[in-house]
């Protein structure tokens, strides 16, 4: 099978000047400091829209297949994957966390760009420390499936365009995406590295 | 819990990254942007340079964030790290 294919991302990217540079001398010798407000009470005055974070993506991939219309709608070259998302996270209480997305998906004949609504819940911290968090969180929730399943849609967030089938499967995409229903979660820190489990129903 | 951070070019921002978190600065908003994208955190916010993340963290209860120098703010609390 003579297959090409021509994939380009429209992604967000770390300035390539950032890395591979030594850290300049002279913030070597010099302390970091870090700075934490002595007042650690929430003020009732404190407007509750300050917290809101809006973010989005687009991702347009160009595809070039002889015989193989994966995510294709023709031979040839094609525009037919393209992913769009918008999200949006309110922390109304320092213990309560409001997040959703809309995401809208073209991939071949199997997705034709509907929107729809990717994830939306709610995070009920109900433990934090420096070495240990657990929540637990209500409503459409993404699922830790491998390591990348929660942002699979996000171009710029796994390596590569196309994650890979044998864990990623597309046909069983609908069954792995989310889960609407609760999820009982924790992370601790050891020194072996950090410990983490997830009790998820729905 | 908010945190604030320096652009991923600022030189203060990629030792704080490498030297303390032993990770380049893409790959720290790499571990951000899959739980902002996954409705999971909310991301750190960020801030020009120095003296407005000393204002920020001082106008923001329970905020963190790092500087270069100690601090004489009495709205702050400082950590040293060396």
């Amino acid at each position: 099978m003579n297959l090409r294919r021509f994939i380009a991302a429209w992604k967000r990217r770390a300035p390539g000047g950032a890395w591979g540079l030594p850290a300049p001398r002279r913030t070597r010798g010099l302390s970091t400091a870090l700075l934490t407000p002595l007042l650690a009470l929430f003020p009732a005055a404190q407007s509750l829209w300050t917290s809101l974070q809006i973010h989005g993506f687009v991702a347009q991939a160009v595809l070039d297949t002889s015989d193989n219309r994966w995510f294709a709608r023709y031979d040839g070259t094609s525009f037919g994957f393209t992913e769009v998302g918008l999200n949006a996270s309110l922390r109304p209480r320092p213990w309560l966390l409001l997040a959703g997305q809309v995401l809208a998906r073209r991939a071949g004949e199997m997705y034709n760009g509907t929107p729809a609504i990717d994830f939306a819940l709610a995070d009920v911290s109900l433990l934090s420390s420096p070495q240990q968090h657990a929540g637990l969180r209500l409503g459409r929730i993404k699922n830790p499936l491998g390591l990348y399943n929660e942002t699979r849609d996000v171009a710029f967030t796994h390596p590569g365009i196309f994650l890979p089938q044998v864990v990623y499967f597309d046909k069983v995409r609908n069954l792995t995406l989310s889960t609407d229903g609760a999820m009982l979660y924790s992370e601790t820190d050891t020194d072996l590295g950090t410990l983490s489990l997830n009790l998820q129903g729905g | 819990m908010r945190v604030f951070v320096l652009p991923d070019e600022d030189p203060l921002h990629v030792a704080f990254t490498k030297d303390r978190l032993g990770l380049f600065p893409y790959q720290l908003r790499g571990v951000w942007d899959r739980q902002v994208f996954s409705g999971t955190v909310q991301a750190p916010t960020r801030v020009a340079d120095e003296s407005e993340m000393i204002r920020r963290v001082a106008a923001a209860p329970g905020a963190v964030g790092y500087a270069r120098s100690a601090l004489r703010d009495p709205r702050v609390h400082t950590l040293e790290v060396r």
